[in-house]
């Protein structure tokens, strides 16, 4: 499996939470506690739905009849002089 | 209905699928593959593989690996690449993926020049219809199959996202997708695809990473080969490491591309003169976007150069949108 190798500084006037909490953690499990604080971030960074959404992709979003109609005239006779 | 759009690259296999009248989900993963007693002891012994098993005319393959991972198995690099057994254990492995027992409609892409042969269309189509034996106790079953010229899966994915296609609906529009083996394009002129200005080159990113590779190796004295510069971007990297020394590689793919892409620029353009008018508007596509972008911008200088979200699943998204 592949990785790669970050080294991080923290420094504690602009992460003091962060900091603080790391200072609660053993030397050696940071960089775990690190990588869940990250996971946790991310997940909200990329606003993802719980899994079961996921599992069940949305309906496709209809409200612009207008703009989907141009589009799928378009891609129809796209489609046709293929 | 299930619906499967399937990119099987050189470099990277990448799916959409899902039900029509939903949105699709999305999976890209390297497209090494190669029969399962090539792979590296370290490797196979792992706890947990990060690739597919699949069965390939009856043999045991591994497949969405990264493509220097198997031992003594040379990476298919050629046009026949669809008939080799890699594109069909990648093939059997995109199925599995979809997680689907039947698909209703799948459809993929060819390179342009291989579109224009029905030969090749059709035994592409014949190849991917009907049951497939995808692992020893997995069947799937493909009902129909389409084929479309490469580039015509990243237009529509593009014109199905904007706000207003009406400006696509009225315009000509150089569709350019830079893959990892062949440079392909079409031109879709007021929604109709323009047979005669379509085309394929072969100086595509493989030979960028290659001769980025070749202007490393005069600075450092090593060959790191264009397989580890094509990982290194594909995990997000900027860096490769050659006889312990770090080597940012940016600047390199940057020469490499200046030199390469001005020479498809130059196809384009010829391309072009075939017709009565030129392009309206110029779309990027694909996986390669990030490299030919500039030198596209300059051989165009007056024209519009859009690119697409996430380009290197744009063919994908439109294969399935074809389908859906």
């Amino acid at each position: 499996m592949s990785s790669i190798r970050v080294v991080v500084k923290i420094p504690t006037s602009i992460y003091p939470e962060l900091v603080a909490d790391l200072s609660n953690v053993q030397l050696r499990d940071r960089a775990e506690r690190l990588r869940i604080l990250a996971l946790l971030g991310l997940r909200d960074v990329q606003r993802l739905p719980p899994p079961s959404v996921r599992e069940s992709p949305a309906p496709e979003d209809m409200s612009k009849p207008d703009q989907r109609a141009t589009a799928t005239k378009l891609i129809q006779r796209l489609k046709g002089s293929l | 209905m299930n619906v499967l759009g399937i990119d099987i690259g050189y470099s990277n296999l990448k799916l959409a699928f899902g039900k029509a009248g939903h949105n699709p989900q999305v999976l890209l993963r390297p497209a090494g593959a190669a029969p399962a007693d090539r792979l590296g002891e370290k490797i196979s012994g792992k706890a947990e593989d990060d690739f597919l098993r699949v069965m390939v005319n009856g043999n045991p393959f591994v497949a969405g690996l990264s493509p220097d991972r198997a031992e003594l198995w040379s990476r298919e690099l050629h046009e026949d690449y669809p008939s080799t057994e890699s594109y069909r254990a990648l093939f059997h492995a995109g199925l599995l993926l979809s997680e689907l027992d039947q698909v209703d409609v799948l459809v993929t892409g060819l390179p342009v020049n291989q579109y224009l042969n029905p030969d090749l269309r059709e035994r592409l189509q014949s190849q991917m219809q009907g049951e497939h034996q995808v692992t020893p106790r997995r069947r799937i079953t493909v009902q129909q199959v389409k084929v479309v010229p490469q580039p015509v899966g990243g237009f529509v994915d593009h014109v199905w996202n904007l706000t207003d296609a009406s400006e696509f609906e009225e315009s000509r529009v150089l569709v350019v997708d830079p893959g990892f083996f062949s440079v392909d394009w079409v031109l879709i002129s007021h929604g109709e695809l323009r047979r005669q200005s379509c085309g394929t080159s072969l100086e595509a990113s493989s030979v960028i990473l290659d001769e980025a590779a070749k202007l490393v190796a005069n600075d450092f004295g090593g060959n790191i080969g264009r397989e580890r510069l094509e990982n290194a971007i594909r995990q997000n990297q900027t860096e490769v490491r050659l006889f312990g020394e770090r080597i940012d590689f940016a600047s390199y793919l940057k020469k490499a591309a200046d030199k390469v892409g001005p020479i498809v620029a130059t196809r384009l353009r010829e391309s072009l003169r075939k017709e009565n008018a030129g392009a309206d508007i110029v779309l990027l596509v694909g996986g390669g976007a990030g490299f030919f972008e500039p030198s596209v911008k300059e051989a165009f200088p007056n024209l519009k150069v859009s690119t697409s979200d996430l380009p290197v699943f744009a063919n994908a998204r439109g294969f399935w949108r074809i389908g859906a």
